[in-house]
């Protein structure tokens, strides 16, 4: 973050360590109560990365309900043929909905809507739509896999011209068969309505996509002609071999710059012009069949979902997860997992392992009896209390209450943690353990500390217990 | 020394849920921003007091940034909107006392804010630049020579 100025980020991290140093002293241990887990799962979206966390969950005996927006099983998956490294995906994704539908500890909600999520980790209460009647479940842990969306485009006279089709529909038709080949010219445009200023991410599939669809063109009809106008090609990680493939199959892989993007027209028959900076001058390729490489949308019932979870989303409307690299499959918010496609675009393989590691995060969940939480809560001390109910009006979740003596009580288990009375008691009544006061100050009072102001004494702790 | 030779320090409250999450992030995302700001983690900006943004001033910071969830998300309800109201009447007792009301803001930053968060960073660092050092900024011994053997 601070790369060039080493000097100075040194001393960030050394007051910033002084600082937690200076909290850490009056840091006092916390005791939680604990309460029993309610040992279900519960998986939002029943696409691939759903049913495989679904089952990873089942496969350790835990209860696990699936509930699916639509009333078929398989996502996305649905619409694929095959991947670069396999013929025939839909014996792979009819295996997993048949081995899931057999489960016999997943409960399926087919045409579900989920309308409310209530609760906290272990004991969740999430209230589903479905068939007309609203029903409501509980569970101790949460999977969000509620998938993506293909993008659609207008883009390259899409919709206004027969040839000009999606990679999607170019691999349904390789399949079923009806693309003929001795075509003579195939051109395939990457990164179409992706990194842009609407969608400025890489949507990570359709390069590799195309090198897909390619390969199969050229097995079928090596004298077919199959160009690929790309920006950059991007088949991630050991992808890249078929790319290499693709090159000795003979396809041809032309780049473009996004300032100046390919011209499809339809004057003379189809007729792509693309002005390349490694030709000199621009190339026109007379073909009857355009291949737009569409990225992926983040499914647009994204925001709903985040909203009733408390969870994030980016401004592209994916969920993000608690942190890139330490926390990857989970929420900030606990009991709360993400993986697949509601994450970001990405290959189904990629898919899987991500399922499978939600899954086994939320079993560290679900295979707990108890949990021990409410360490993190607010205490009020009664002595100083004076009565002025403030707290009972400020707190969000109605945890003060009021005692036979007139003095406020914070019920732990209601509290949630958030400091909000304790800032607010005009009479300093109420302290949040872990995010004291007195803790606040001294790291304020440490970071402007001079070093010539004398060290501090150490602390005896106050008491045991807080306060 | 002059005073615009003065170092700087902008104080940053995070709330755990949203900004400092986001701070995370700008490090991942290896983005650059002012070197002279502290984060203090706190659990909802809820939590936050006014004593402790003019703490923060009295002992000589020259800006502090309040960092919440976005408006409507918090994930305490209502936390960043008490902690806003909280942050305008300390604005408001700051321009009483004479130190610009500016140096204290209340800004909204979703946990995949990065570079949002950057952002406001840097806008407090070009607010604090412009006004120049706090008159309450004691000259600190640096860390830098404290550390040194
Ligand atoms: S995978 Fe390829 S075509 Fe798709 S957005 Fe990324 S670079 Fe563009
Ligand atoms: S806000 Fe403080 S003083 Fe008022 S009732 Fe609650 S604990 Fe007592
Ligand atoms: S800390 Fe928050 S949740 Fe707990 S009692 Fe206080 S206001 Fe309510």
């Amino acid at each position: 973050m601070h790369s060039a100025e080493p000097e100075k980020a040194t001393e960030k991290a050394t007051e910033l360590m002084k600082m937690s140093v200076a909290r850490a002293r009056l840091l006092s241990p916390l005791t939680g109560t604990s309460f029993a887990v309610d040992q279900t799962g519960l998986v939002i979206g029943g696409g691939v990365s759903g049913m495989t966390a679904a089952l990873a969950l089942a496969g350790q005996g835990f209860k696990v309900h699936l509930v699916e927006k639509s009333d078929r099983l398989g996502g996305r998956a649905l619409d694929l043929r095959y991947t670069l490294e396999h013929e025939d995906i839909s014996p792979f994704v009819a295996g997993i909905v048949k081995e899931a539908e057999e489960h016999p500890n997943i409960i399926f909600h087919l045409g579900a809507d989920v309308t409310n999520v209530a609760g906290f980790i272990g004991q969740f209460k999430v209230s589903l739509f479905q068939d007309g009647t609203d029903s409501e479940v509980s569970c101790g842990a949460i999977i969000v896999a509620t998938g993506a969306a293909p993008a659609a485009t207008g883009e390259y006279l899409r919709g206004k011209d027969q040839g000009v089709i999606t990679q999607l529909e170019l691999e349904q038709r390789l399949q079923k068969g009806d693309f003929a080949p001795g075509r003579r010219n195939v051109v395939m445009i990457q990164c179409v309505g992706s990194r842009n200023e609407e969608r400025p991410y890489c949507s990570r599939i359709c390069c590799s996509m195309s090198v897909k669809n390619a390969l199969k063109i050229k097995k079928l009809d090596p004298s077919a002609g199959v160009y690929v106008l790309y920006r950059d090609i991007r088949t991630y990680g050991f992808r890249e071999k078929y790319y290499k493939q693709a090159r000795e199959a003979g396809v041809i892989f032309i780049r473009y710059e996004p300032d100046a993007p390919p011209l499809v027209s339809q004057d003379n028959g189809l007729v792509v012009s693309v002005k390349s900076p490694d030709f000199p001058e621009p190339v026109e390729i007379e073909t009857d069949c355009v291949v737009l490489s569409t990225g992926v949308d983040a499914a647009g019932d994204n925001r709903r979902v985040a909203d009733m979870l408390k969870v994030p989303i980016n401004a592209d409307g994916f969920f993000v997860e608690a942190h890139l690299k330490l926390r990857p499959v989970e929420f900030a918010t606990e009991g709360i997992f993400l993986c697949g496609l509601a994450h970001s675009p990405k290959h189904m393989d990629e898919n899987i392992s991500q399922a499978r590691a939600a899954a086994s995060r939320a079993s560290t969940v679900l295979s707990k009896a108890y949990l021990e939480v409410g360490a993190q809560v607010s205490q009020v001390d009664q002595s100083k209390c004076i009565s002025c109910m403030t707290c009972t009006k400020v707190c969000p979740y109605g945890a003060p209450t009021v005692n036979a003596d007139h003095k406020a009580e914070i019920i732990a288990a209601k509290c949630m943690g958030c400091g909000i009375c304790a800032a607010e008691c005009p009479a300093c009544a109420i302290q949040l353990n872990h995010f004291e006061s007195r803790q606040f100050k001294d790291m304020l009072d440490e970071l402007f500390r001079s070093g010539k102001e004398e060290r501090r004494p150490a602390v005896v702790p106050e008491k045991s217990g807080v306060l | 020394m002059s005073s615009s030779d003065k170092e700087t320090t902008i104080v940053a409250f995070c709330c755990i849920y949203c900004a400092y999450a986001a701070a995370d992030l700008a490090g991942s995302m290896r983005l650059q921003y002012p070197s002279n700001v502290r984060i203090i983690r706190t659990p909802c900006t809820g939590r936050l007091e006014v004593e402790y943004f003019l703490r923060a001033f009295e002992n000589g910071a020259d800006g502090v940034l309040v960092a919440g969830c976005e408006e409507g998300s918090c994930h305490f309800k209502e936390g960043n909107l008490i902690a806003k109201r909280r942050v305008n009447y300390a604005r408001k007792l700051l321009a009483e006392s004479g130190l610009e009301a500016e140096r204290l803001k209340m800004v909204n930053v979703s946990a995949a804010g990065a570079r949002l968060f950057t952002g406001h960073v840097r806008e407090m660092a070009e607010t604090v630049q412009r006004l120049g050092p706090s008159p309450l900024n004691r000259a600190k011994t640096r860390v830098q020579q404290e550390i040194k053997p």
